[in-house]
């Protein structure tokens, strides 16, 4: 069976085994992103991503702050109201392993409840 | 009516301690990890972390970007930093919150990061914790 089958057949699959399916499958790529990141070069440049990308929220903090940025490495892709509005811009624009976090205001307080 | 969830993780604690308590990971690169125990809470925005745990990291805690938590019994300053979070096998790119002051010893994983990306599932009377990525 070649790829082209193989999608073709998942996608005959009730939602639940499409579930597994999804959640096996990135447990793979997981792996293989772990494996790939611990390359010097890979490592080298995830950590000299995440350098730009500080640099980057501390440059637009008071701009962007209180929302949602998605980026794609130190490059903004747009901004979100939650997680899930910021997931589903990135792969509007084709970006599946875009950094999708809140970036809080420059005065912004966190709180803590339980503690 | 009634709903219902499937998961795909089952996280057992001990329902006598304080608190939810999970194991996670923290890391950069796999020299630079730190395993730490940790309570989930669902009233925390952010992920907190000790200031030993960054510095296990060996994080320069100061040069993050500053955000102050603010509690029931007053507040204090967080620093934060851009680094993997794992909690149950899911892997999360996150920033984190590694407190300023040595003295805070918590570690929390909350909202942004953490929570958002996750469906849970809490059963505090078994002492038992579901959870499933969101995608």
């Amino acid at each position: 069976m070649n790829v082209q089958e193989i999608i073709k057949a998942t996608r005959r699959l009730p939602p639940e085994e499409k579930r597994q399916l999804l959640l096996a499958l990135e447990a793979d790529a997981a792996e293989v992103q772990v494996a790939q990141s611990e390359l010097p070069a890979a490592k080298d440049k995830k950590l000299e991503i995440r350098e730009r990308r500080m640099k980057w929220f501390k440059a637009n903090q008071v701009r962007y702050g209180g929302q949602y940025v998605v980026m794609d490495e130190d490059r903004l892709l747009g901004t979100a109201h939650s997680y899930r509005e910021g997931r589903e811009l990135a792969l509007s624009q084709g970006v599946a392993d875009a950094f999708i976090d809140y970036l809080s205001k420059p005065d912004e307080e966190g709180e803590m409840g339980g503690w | 009516m009634s709903y219902s969830l499937k998961f795909s993780h089952l996280i057992e604690y001990d329902a006598g301690d304080p608190g939810i308590t999970v194991s996670a990971r923290l890391w950069l690169t796999a020299e630079k990890t730190v395993e730490v125990t940790a309570k989930v809470d669902t009233g925390s925005t952010n992920c907190v972390f000790s200031r030993a745990v960054g510095e296990s990291l060996e994080l320069k805690i100061e040069n993050g970007l500053p955000k102050r938590i603010k509690t029931a019994a007053g507040g204090f300053l967080t620093f934060q930093h851009e680094v993997n979070l794992t909690v149950a096998e899911f892997d999360f790119d996150v920033l984190c919150c590694f407190a300023e002051d040595a003295a805070f010893e918590r570690n929390v994983p909350g909202r942004y990061g953490f929570l958002m990306q996750v469906q849970m599932g809490l059963d505090d009377y078994e002492g038992r914790l579901y959870l499933n990525r969101n995608f």
